[in-house]
């Protein structure tokens, strides 16, 4: 904070400086003053310029754009008569620094080094009154006429230096430089978010030139959403890419929740599943009714026994992976319809499915509720986010427990006030009290070739169902619990 | 009795001949629609069983150019359509040719049989 002042208007701007930091502060510490004169007058002062700061707020309120927000400054009265402004960005810990060159139409960037930012920022800082003549810039690239008025930032990222200019020799009036000192405090609360957004818009347009110039031939298609995610620079937050359908493609700050985006993920990778198994279907279905049609054929045959179980064997084969396809029909059926249906044969199905990761873990179902039957538990709800969410928690448990000689998973259903709990549990390394509060995130994962979207899409998928899906602290194992409403339709 | 099987998937047409000719039916077997068409030109048959997705063209195909020959009763009794794909369009056409159509894979193998040799439908 300065301390001295011009010595010509000493006493009266050392007061004003303290009525300013009073106001920037908002705390209401009596000024030291001697003079009632003086006092009256810097209360009128005072209330003026509170009025003031009020308006300055609500016109600055709004602005999500550091370009735009600069521009603002030029209407402000009391700068009308300056010509160029200059925003002086540097990321802490970054070898070069950004320019940012405003006039009233016009907005250029350009590089310079750290070492000129240091020492145009050190000269600032000690600097009396913040009022610079032409020299000040020498060795600079910046391209201002005559004398300015400059002010330093320290922020937590960011240093930054605002230079205003008038491009002409005349030497800045009192009044201006009383001004920015009553401005600095207020733009300070404004910059430094806008700085922030600002470097992440750059680094997202200098990612785009990568995308555009990359060696790579991306593939994107008109209209789409495309999602990168784990890029550092971005500290790990997904950047989502709208492909414009008029120009090659646009990339935007992902501003959008983050379940959004794996709702995005889950819709697209059903549609393709849904599309990918239509096709497996009608190229399989037929050759495999050859089979089937060829072996009851072999069955009519004059067989001795051994031929006769053999070729049974191939008919039962070839009738399960007929059942396959067709429950696979079921499973990623794309509507959005709700119907009764019964829980354990869903579950079973998955099973089924799963059988390549799961033949080895040990199913342990068991029904909690006398109310509960066994091979009949019907619900009113969506087969394909039903059967998804198996499929995630079963798969999980199965990776999990793959190194154990003997894995199991513990499927236990409960009926609770109208609600269906079905808990599953394992007896694989479990998960940590960290692990436990990030592990619906969308992105987090541990393993090394997931997309960390799998629990979080199923979370979100039991929440479309009308009930949910916790995981609970437990002492050794993975636990979840699945909670559904109970009931189904009386048709 | 003779049965043209029209069926492009080689294992089903030889299942299909081989069954039938167990209950004493004449088959002659093709894999595409053209061959197909010069068969009923140039030989009558009792049944025609027809696939629906041939190579080059398909059943409908089939059926229309049969309709030089014979008429849409005689259409009616002869022709059995078989098919993996019953979309409403494909159920619409093959009911207005008031045809027999068949589902692949067969609910029931005997029942399928027993309609391809009396052209009635057997549940």
């Amino acid at each position: 904070m300065e301390n001295s002042s011009s010595s010509q208007n000493k006493k009266v701007e050392l007061s004003l400086d303290k009525e300013i930091e009073l106001l920037s502060k908002s705390k209401n510490k009596k000024p030291k003053l001697v003079n009632l004169a003086k006092v009256e007058k810097t209360l009128a002062q005072n209330s003026k310029q509170f009025i003031y700061t009020k308006k300055l707020f609500k016109n600055f309120k709004d602005d999500t754009d550091l370009h735009s927000f600069v521009q603002k400054l030029f209407k402000l009265k009391e700068l009308k008569h300056f010509s160029k402004i200059h925003l002086l960005v540097h990321e802490k810990g970054e070898r070069e620094s950004l320019n940012f060159e405003y006039t009233k139409s016009t907005i250029n960037s350009t590089k310079f080094s750290v070492e000129i930012f240091t020492n145009l920022f050190n000269s600032i800082k000690k600097s009396k009154d913040r009022s610079f003549g032409e020299i000040s810039l020498k060795g600079t690239p910046f391209d201002i006429m005559g004398t300015f008025l400059a002010h330093e930032f320290s922020f937590r990222f960011h240093s930054v230096i605002l230079i205003i200019g008038r491009d002409d020799f005349l030497p800045q009036q009192k009044e201006d430089k009383f001004f920015l000192k009553f401005l600095a405090p207020i733009l300070k609360n404004y910059i430094e978010p806008l700085v922030e957004n600002t470097k992440e818009a750059e680094q997202i347009k200098m990612f785009k030139k990568v995308l555009e110039s990359s060696v790579y031939n991306f593939k994107f298609y008109k209209g789409k959403t495309c999602i990168f995610s784990n890029i550092n620079e971005f500290k790990n937050k997904p950047v989502k890419i709208n492909i414009d359908p008029d120009s090659y493609f646009l990339i935007d700050k992902d501003n959008s929740s983050l379940l959004d985006q794996a709702d995005i993920f889950h819709q697209e990778r059903v549609t393709l599943l849904g599309d990918l198994f239509n096709t497996l279907k009608h190229e399989l279905s037929n050759p495999l009714f050859g089979l089937q049609l060829s072996s009851e054929l072999l069955l009519l045959e004059d067989l001795d026994d051994d031929q006769h179980e053999f070729v049974k064997e191939i008919n039962l084969s070839i009738k399960r992976s007929q059942d396959i396809i067709e429950n696979f029909k079921d499973l990623y059926d794309d509507n959005l319809e709700f119907k009764d249906l019964n829980v354990i044969e869903i579950l079973n199905e998955v099973f089924t499915l799963t059988k390549s990761k799961s033949r080895n873990l040990k199913r342990l179902i068991h029904i909690e509720s006398k109310e509960l039957d066994e091979s009949q538990i019907t619900i009113n709800s969506n087969s394909t986010w039903l059967a998804q969410i198996f499929f995630n928690l079963i798969v999980n448990a199965a990776e999990a427990c793959q190194e154990l000689s003997s894995p199991e998973l513990k499927i236990v259903f409960t009926l609770e006030n109208n609600s269906l709990f079905i808990n599953f549990t394992d007896n694989g390394p479990g998960i940590s009290e960290e692990l436990v509060r990030d592990i619906f995130t969308p992105f987090y994962t541990t393993k090394d070739k997931g997309t960390g979207l799998g629990l979080a899409i199923c979370k979100n998928l039991a929440k479309k169902l009308g009930g949910q899906l916790n995981c609970l602290q437990t002492s050794k194992g993975a636990s979840f619990d699945l909670i559904l409403p109970y009931g189904y339709s009386d048709n | 009795m003779d049965i043209l099987i029209i069926e492009d998937e080689i294992l089903i047409q030889q299942s299909l001949k081989k069954l039938l000719e167990k209950f004493k039916v004449d088959v002659d077997v093709t894999s595409n629609g053209k061959d197909a068409i010069e068969l009923i030109k140039n030989k009558e048959y009792d049944r025609i069983v027809c696939d629906l997705m041939l190579k080059d063209i398909t059943g409908f195909d089939i059926i229309e150019e049969s309709k030089s020959k014979y008429d849409l009763k005689e259409i009616s009794n002869k022709f059995v359509i078989i098919t993996a794909y019953s979309s409403e369009q494909v159920l619409e056409k093959a009911l207005g040719y008031n045809c027999i159509l068949l589902n692949k894979p067969f609910k029931n193998i005997a029942n399928a049989i027993k309609t391809m040799i009396d052209g009635k439908l057997h549940e």
